[in-house]
């Protein structure tokens, strides 16, 4: 028994002390690699690294190299002085494997948003979480979410009656806003979606009025304004901005019915009843004509007595063109699982309200990761420099403070020390670094400033095994140009 | 906007310019002194350069070539302000997407046409308004135009900008909103030349010496045109700040852009290249194929140098540039080997080598861009830029090489799958694959040494040592690739026929990281290099490269089957 587990182990000692495996580790990683590469160019750099770059399989591929390099290493006991610059370049990468490593584990790279004038200490990351809140204990509970758990179902520990699902992902989004309609008393009014026939700017603009919870909504284009608003909301004296106005209100009684109320720019009113039955057939479109002396006319595309306001994602089609600050804007649609009608998009950054399995409400939102830092960083300044004659930035640069104390007043922040961070030129601070990576272009400057935060424990470990490798490196070729030279001296 | 300006200056010029009746394309005129106006100094593209590297500049963006007729580049630029009517009617605007003819319903047989025949075309106007809505003239898509956030272009309308931008060019000189001619400073302190036409409002003598300069060139008077060339030069010269830093760039790069160091040096390679061939069997070939290359490499060097010194950092921020250090490199190994085995046939691969590097990078100025342009500001930190750009650059001199010497071997297989094994050959063959072995030693120890340098400047300037970013993953692979065959040579799977074989493939993982992840992939954080264009010359090359291993192979292994075990390699 004893001599077959030794046969096993040493049959596995001989594969991780084999080249043949180095070999195939190293064409495998190579392999890996060219794939992940093309996945970021036809995706997203998020996509990459979540499938590749920050896989488990991959560092378990990353191991079995370093593994490889340690065993092969170590069967060279007794090391002689022949091996050392075979030695200082394993070592190294072994080094520079294991330093990155501490970086995965426990760094934070991420960036930092601030305008002049304002201090933040809010790190964000380029990871996502669904940050969940009850509504009753205000106990809340962060939730790495992640690109390959779509249709899946999962239970957050700190939520045990709740059961959410992401039913859809797009690592790069848009929002489209829809009204639907809707019988929640709560959240529902009534909306119309009109068109605007003749205007004079020549275009046909399409929108919808939908009041939401404020008792009536409006929506102004040149001199006319149009309104919804419910029967039992009295006339409104709307408010008169810039001069005399035509205006045009639709109004919806309780029952449902809809009716249209107008005034000219002379104050002739107007009013008449709309015939939803023809709105029904789609047969022509229902035109009304408002009576102002202006030669336009409203078309009535669509009418929802009840209706809630629901914003979607879809696929970004036009890519923002700008500087390299746009990153992708993910979203995802989540249902919880007691009811699975609700299916609810959030964008980065959206925050939605559900219900849990016993009625309770449960706030779910999804944001960047946080790291909050021990002090605040205040923007001072952020300057701009151009290549002479043209609008091509030659330089920028935050004047930055770093505050410990966010209580104090103006002219005590004045009189913290102010630090100079620009490209190539960082501030180390605590533990964190700061880099200037990029600015919110704004008109006639801009004012707000990203700065990127990094904290690596894996710096040391990553600079001193580099230094090994590239010794060992030039050390094994010195040794091949003496070999050889010995031999050629014997031959001779 | 755009549309009204350009409409309107061309009406202007229709019914202003003196002789619009006969429209015939003009000549350059005779007796006149050049190398005032070439060195004349000028402000474009964020720097001070000569009027010379201007017009050339240009020149070619507008019509996609180096020359054009027998014109001087900066007597073209001269003339088109004298005679804006005869040039409008000149074919000079490049299209070289057929598409681009197509959607502008132009005649699809041509590839260049008359600013007027556009500016009559109501599809263009209607996007050269959409496109330039947001810019100047000349001034916004002047480089590539690809879309910063997703690194992707689409042919079409890349060439589509370009055309709007060869146009508003063509307009901008004519009317003389291109030329900045007097040194003045914008509201917020930044150095802003400005025009000719700036200037003819406000009246700057600069704006005035270029009038009498214009003035005397309608009217052909070859001497005072002559002497108002000089006293324009000498009044610009005069307006410029601390002129004297700038006097001995203004003449190296007006020198730099009348040698051609590159064309001449490629043309030294070649020549030297066929010499290298015959110099085992003859005296007079031995000797003349080290004085070429001697030659060729003196004139690629001077060349490096007047180009660092006018940049004033080391050229290797773009393809352009990067070739031309890479074949340097090239040579510089090839000669090093040289020192220690006298082998011709390593000279001869790295002069051809070098010479067809340096025609490709010649070839084709729209895909690589030979201008010397500023630094993006990520870059600005020059030490560390140098150090790890050359270095990785270097080791695809040394892969080059390698490559290079790998096809000789190769071919010597194929050669013994015809003519069977002898000494000769066999030892020839060990002895290329000793040397290319020595390249790749020198590659990889480069290669492994430039992208740790790379980490060093990434944590240095972003805080990140890796971020798995894809030019340096591309290094990564490269690196990874030789890795693999090196230690492969160890566990017998690489023998003496794979080592070459081998060396050839992995070479297309340079291509990648060096080609391929700005031109190809276009993602990640070295945008700075984003570029389009090329792409069949790169993968014709791969394409013929593959084929030549797999014919190789196939041949070889066909003579391995039919020779009795033990003998074959």
């Amino acid at each position: 028994m004893n001599s077959r587990i030794e046969g096993i182990l040493e049959k596995i000692w001989s594969i991780l002390i084999s080249l043949k495996l180095a070999v195939l580790v190293i064409a495998s990683l190579a392999v890996t690699l060219a794939i992940a590469t093309i996945l970021e160019s036809k995706h997203d750099t998020r996509t990459a690294q979540y499938f590749v770059y920050r896989a488990g399989w991959f560092y378990v591929l990353l191991s079995l190299l370093g593994l490889n390099i340690l065993a092969v290493a170590l069967s060279r006991l007794p090391w002689k002085k022949k091996h050392t610059p075979f030695l200082l370049a394993h070592a190294g990468i072994l080094m520079i494997l294991s330093g990155s490593w501490l970086t995965y584990v426990n760094g934070v790279d991420g960036v930092i948003r601030i305008g002049e004038g304002e201090v933040n200490s809010t790190v964000e990351l380029d990871q996502f979480v669904l940050m969940m809140r009850d509504g009753e204990t205000s106990k809340t509970a962060d939730f790495p979410w992640v690109p390959d758990s779509v249709a899946r179902n999962f239970k957050p520990r700190e939520f045990p009656d709740l059961k959410i699902r992401v039913e859809k992902y797009i690592s790069d989004a848009e929002p489209r806003i829809r009204f639907l309609p809707s019988n929640d008393p709560a959240r529902s009014a009534p909306a119309v979606k009109i068109k605007i026939i003749g205007a004079p700017m020549g275009g046909a603009p399409e929108f919808w009025l939908w009041s939401g919870a404020a008792p009536w909504a409006s929506q102004k284009l040149g001199p006319a304004r149009f309104l919804i608003r419910k029967e039992t909301q009295k006339d409104l004296e709307a408010p008169v901005e810039n001069g005399p106005e035509a205006r045009l209100d639709f109004v919806v009684s309780d029952a449902g019915g809809l009716r249209f109320e107008s005034t000219s720019v002379r104050g002739e009113k107007m009013r008449g009843a709309v015939d939803l039955a023809r709105l029904e057939q789609k047969d022509e479109p229902l035109i009304i004509d408002p009576g102002w002396r202006m030669p336009i006319k409203i078309e009535l595309k669509a009418f929802l007595a009840s209706a809630v306001n629901q914003t979607d994602y879809i696929p970004r089609k036009v890519k923002p063109v700008g500087m390299g600050t746009a990153q992708p804007e993910p979203a995802l649609q989540i249902s919880l699982l007691q009811n699975p009608d609700s299916k609810l998009w959030l964008g980065l950054g959206d925050r939605a309200d559900f219900r849990d399995a016993l009625g309770m409400p449960i706030s779910i939102g999804y944001f960047p990761k946080r790291v909050i830092l021990p002090y605040g960083i205040r923007l001072k300044r952020f300057e701009m420099t151009h290549n002479p004659g043209t609008m091509e930035p030659a330089s920028y640069s935050s004047f930055v403070q770093v505050v410990q104390d966010l209580k104090k007043s103006e002219v005590e922040l004045n009189s913290i020390p102010v630090h100079h961070i620009t490209m190539n030129e960082p501030l180390p601070m605590e533990g964190y670094t700061f880099y200037q990576a990029s600015y919110i272009p704004d008109q006639p400057r801009p004012t707000v400033t990203i700065l990127s935060v990094n904290h690596d424990p894996g710096r040391f470990l990553k600079y001193s095994g580099s230094i090994l490798l590239i010794l060992g490196a030039i050390l094994l070729y010195l040794a091949k140009v003496i070999q050889k030279k010995k031999k050629e001296t014997v031959r001779v | 906007m755009f549309r009204r300006v350009l409409i309107l200056s061309y009406i202007f010029f229709s019914v202003g310019a003196p002789d619009m009746a006969r429209a015939e394309t003009p000549k350059p005129l005779p007796g006149i002194r050049l190398n005032d106006l070439r060195l004349t100094p000028t402000q474009s593209g964020g720097r001070l350069k000569p009027f010379d590297e201007f017009a050339r500049e240009n020149l070619l963006a507008i019509t996609g070539s180096r020359s054009f007729g027998d014109f001087d580049p900066s007597e073209m630029m001269i003339s088109m302000m004298v005679n804006p009517k005869e040039w409008s009617e000149v074919r000079m605007i490049r299209i070289s997407v057929p598409e681009v003819n197509q959607q502008l319903l132009l005649d699809a047989s041509r590839k260049y046409f008359a600013p007027s025949e556009l500016l009559s075309n109501n599809a263009f106007l209607q996007y050269s308004d959409s496109v330039l809505s947001n810019g100047t003239a000349g001034e916004q898509v002047t480089d590539t135009g690809v879309n910063a956030v997703t690194g992707k272009a689409d042919p079409r309308s890349e060439e589509l900008k370009r055309v709007v931008d060869r146009v508003s060019r063509f307009q901008a000189i004519v009317t003389g909103r291109m030329w900045a001619v007097t040194p003045a400073q914008d509201a917020s302190g930044n150095e802003r030349w400005k025009t000719v036409a700036d200037g003819m409002m406000e009246s700057s003598p600069q704006s005035q010496a270029i009038f009498d300069v214009l003035k005397n060139y309608l009217d052909k008077k070859t001497d005072a045109l002559n002497s108002s060339l000089a006293s324009a030069r000498q009044s610009i010269e005069s307006a410029v700040k601390d002129y004297d830093q700038h006097k001995n760039k203004i003449l190296a790069e007006t020198f730099y852009n009348r040698l051609r160091p590159f064309l001449q040096a490629m043309i030294f390679y070649l020549i030297a290249g066929i010499f290298w061939l015959f110099a085992g069997a003859h005296v007079f070939p031995r000797i003349l194929s080290k004085f070429l290359t001697i030659c060729a490499v003196a004139m690629h060097a001077l060349g490096f140098a007047l180009r660092c010194y006018v940049a004033g950092r080391p050229p290797v921020t773009n393809m352009y540039e990067s070739i031309i250090w890479v074949s340097l490199g090239v040579m510089v190994f090839a000669m090093l080997l040289f020192l220690k085995n006298r082998q011709n046939v390593l000279m001869t691969t790295a002069t051809f080598l070098a010479g067809l590097s340096l025609f490709a990078a010649d070839a084709a100025p729209m895909v690589m861009d030979p201008t010397i342009r500023p630094l993006v500001p990520v870059l600005r930190s020059n030490y560390w830029l140098t150090i790890h750009v050359l270095t990785i650059t270097l080791s695809y001199g040394a892969f080059m090489l390698a490559m290079g010497i790998a096809n000789v071997a190769l071919y010597w297989f194929y050669e013994i799958s015809k003519k069977g094994e002898t000494r000769t050959i066999s030892e020839r063959i060990a002895l290329l694959n000793q040397l290319a072995y020595r390249a790749l030693m020198f590659g990889t120890v480069l290669l492994a040494a430039g992208t740790i340098l790379g980490g060093v400047w990434a944590d240095y300037s972003w805080g990140r040592f890796w971020g798995w970013d894809p030019k340096e993953v591309w290094a990564l692979i490269a690196l990874l690739s030789y890795m693999a065959v090196l230690h492969g040579r160890y566990t017998g799977w690489v023998g003496k026929f794979a080592f070459p074989l081998w060396t050839v493939i992995c070479f297309s993982t340079v291509v990648m990281a060096w080609y391929g992840v700005n031109f190809v992939l276009g993602v990640g954080l070295h945008s700075y290099g984003f570029s389009t264009g090329g792409q069949a010359f790169v993968f014709g090359f791969l394409l013929l490269q593959t084929t030549f291993c797999l014919w190789v192979a196939y041949h070889h292994q066909k003579w391995k089957k039919s020779t009795p075990a033990g003998q074959a390699g």
